[in-house]
């Protein structure tokens, strides 16, 4: 038998998770409800129709966004993992003058907000000429502040002696990051990577600056456009499609993901 | 040959040195042990070897090779860590094979030497296991075992016993005396346990503040220290050591505590004659400390002690007293009854005291 402060506990967080789930179950339930009913709905559709699916699909290049979107995030986790794991151990494991110093500088820009450095970073697209190409989304993406705080941290609990060992076994330092330390720290690596990811997928802004071109826009600029851009003609039902279309890959990668994202954000939290 | 040779090398961290101008010659197939107190620069000398750790200056050569600028993939090395560094993603046999993978070694010749070095360290039913399911000793074993597989020029042990419990310790401790015997490689082995010392080493180097203070036979560095802190750091109990000066009346030297309450009569150590009248440290072991004069003729002198404390071991017992204040042990048979606290007469024995210099250490 439950206690009764308990059984009150469980009711008040129940309702608390329902407040936050319900948005999006509405969302879903309106996107595959006739236009016309959207109104009414309160819990369940009356008629579902897939309707606002179709015409959104008819409308913009959603499947082409996708594509780019899953480039774009997938390149920048890659990149963020390979380089921000090699700024992390050089700056955990390798003597060099003026290591702690380049880390507090890396840390420092963490506190810019990103909106400062927008119009430099433009500026320097165009002088790439990477304006309206995807290298403009992914290269400046390729490494973190983030990502290196914490791939210095789990470096550091790492003992010298296992990176000695492998030294004299004849490992050179990438064989030693990627072959002997990378195994020993998934947790971070899965932190690092579902962060990057969602934060990359998720990122409208500088896509809205460097990408003009509708065939190189990823999917949450692209729907943002078409929501708030006038294409989807007031029809609220299409645009809560396209939502729903820009919200389930995240969805699905986290309900994947999610056991070791809560492990490894509760790990790098307490341990060194 | 495979002997190593340290020429007037130093080790800076900052302004503070941790090598003080070394030079030392290890031979081939020779055990040589490090020994030495906690950051004293026993590690930082074996590193060296592994070129894990870089000199500040001097020379190191392996095999008669210079090695300051060789990697340590590059020096047919092999190292034995403390903490045992496998790699716990690996098992027992991905352990030892890894080495060897690297160096781009067929897959059949690195099965013959993996088993071959798990039959000589009988770990063969572990090879499938990962570190983490295996206990301190078998961790250590297959530690050992990577670093025998490579059949290298030169073993360096980095206090490998010290995180097992005394029983293991004490039978790995055989185990490497063996495998010494077996392999017939250089061993270089650093250790603060001055028993694992004395009982593999073929000569020890003692070791303090960055500067080696001795390098002899484990016999010899008890019989005969260089200095007050040798003296100290070998045997266990460690020397007693009473301060005091060299007295000389008519004609006869002795040796006055500085408390006078110990007075020792000096015959046929004409070195001391200098020091009349100079403050020196007399230094005797506990096992020269008896409850009885009369021990086939030696001369000598009684310590007027109170006990404070007897410890038995079974087939013997260590006393532990004052002398107005200087702590002493002495060694007895496991049959004396001594019933502490009381005070008791003990017989230092006059031919086995050393006398360092109450300014140096140096012995004299």
């Amino acid at each position: 038998m439950m206690k009764p402060y308990k059984a009150i506990l469980f009711i008040l967080l129940t309702g608390a998770a329902l407040s936050f789930l319900y948005p999006f179950y509405w969302m879903i339930m309106a996107s595959l409800t006739p236009e016309a009913q959207i109104g009414e709905l309160a819990f369940l559709p009356g008629q579902l129709t897939v309707d606002n699916y179709v015409l959104m699909i008819s409308k913009i290049p959603i499947w082409r966004s996708l594509l780019n979107s899953t480039i774009v995030a997938s390149l920048s986790t890659l990149g963020v993992i390979v380089f921000g794991s090699m700024t992390g151990y050089a700056l955990a494991k390798l003597p060099f003058r003026g290591r702690n110093l380049l880390f507090f500088v890396i840390i420092f820009t963490m506190t810019l907000p990103f909106q400062i450095t927008l119009i430099p970073n433009y500026i320097l697209m165009v002088k790439f000429r990477w304006v309206d190409t995807l290298a403009a989304l992914i290269i400046p993406a390729l490494n973190n502040a983030f990502a290196i705080l914490l791939f210095r941290q789990a470096f550091k609990s790492i003992p010298d002696d296992l990176i000695h060992a492998a030294r004299v076994d004849g490992c050179g330092e990438l064989r030693i990051i990627f072959q002997i330390l990378f195994p020993n720290m998934l947790p971070t690596i899965i932190t690092v990577g579902i962060i990057t990811f969602m934060s990359s997928w998720n990122d409208v802004l500088w896509p809205l600056i460097v990408i003009r071109d509708e065939q190189w826009m990823t999917m949450p600029q692209l729907v943002t456009l078409f929501a708030v851009g006038g294409r989807a003609e007031a029809q609220l039902g299409v645009k809560l499609a396209s939502a729903v279309f820009l919200a389930l890959p995240i969805i699905i990668a986290y309900s994947i993901f999610q056991r070791h994202f809560i492990q490894s954000m509760a790990s790098t939290g307490l341990k060194n | 040959m495979a002997g190593i040779k340290f020429d007037r090398v130093s080790k800076y961290f900052g302004k503070m040195a941790a090598i003080k101008e070394v030079s030392l010659e290890i031979q081939d197939k020779e055990f040589l042990v490090l020994v030495g107190p906690s950051g004293c620069g026993k590690s930082t000398l074996l590193r060296m070897i592994a070129g894990l750790e870089q000199m500040t200056s001097g020379s190191l050569y392996i095999g008669g090779q210079l090695v300051n600028n060789l990697p340590p993939k590059d020096r047919n090395i092999a190292i034995v860590f403390q903490n045992y560094a496998l790699y716990p993603h690996m098992t027992a046999y991905d352990n030892l094979a890894f080495g060897l993978k690297i160096r781009g070694m067929d897959k059949k010749s690195i099965r013959e030497r993996v088993m071959e070095a798990a039959r000589i360290l009988d770990i063969e039913p572990l090879l499938g296991r990962k570190p983490k399911a295996m206990s301190g000793g078998q961790r250590q074993r297959v530690a050992i075992g990577r670093a025998i597989v490579r059949n290298p020029k030169v073993f360096l042990f980095d206090e490998p016993l010290s995180n097992l419990d005394a029983k293991l310790r004490g039978q790995m401790r055989l185990e490497i005396a063996r495998l010494h015997q077996k392999l017939q490689t250089t061993i270089v082995y650093v250790t603060h346990d001055q028993v694992e010392a004395m009982t593999l080493g073929h000569r020890i180097a003692v070791i303090e503040q960055g500067e080696i203070q001795q390098v002899d036979t484990p016999q010899n560095l008890y019989n005969y220290p260089k200095n007050r802190f040798v003296a100290g750091f070998i045997g266990s109990p460690p020397m007693n050591f009473i301060e005091g000066t060299i007295e000389k009346e008519q004609g006869v030297l002795f040796f006055q505590d500085q408390q006078k309450a110990f007075r020792a009569t000096i015959t046929g150590r004409p070195a001391l004659e200098p020091y009349a009248g100079k403050a020196v440290t007399l230094g005797i072991r506990p096992e020269h400390i008896h409850t009885t004069p009369v021990k086939g003729g030696a001369h000598y002198a009684p310590l007027n002690v109170s006990i404070q404390l007897v410890e038995r071991l079974g087939h013997e017992s260590f006393a532990f007293a004052t002398l107005q204040g200087q702590s002493i042990a002495a060694r007895l048979n496991a049959e004396e009854e001594i019933a502490p606290p009381c005070t008791l007469t003990l017989f230092a024995t006059l031919e086995k005291m050393h006398f360092f210099n109450g300014q140096t250490g140096a012995a004299i």
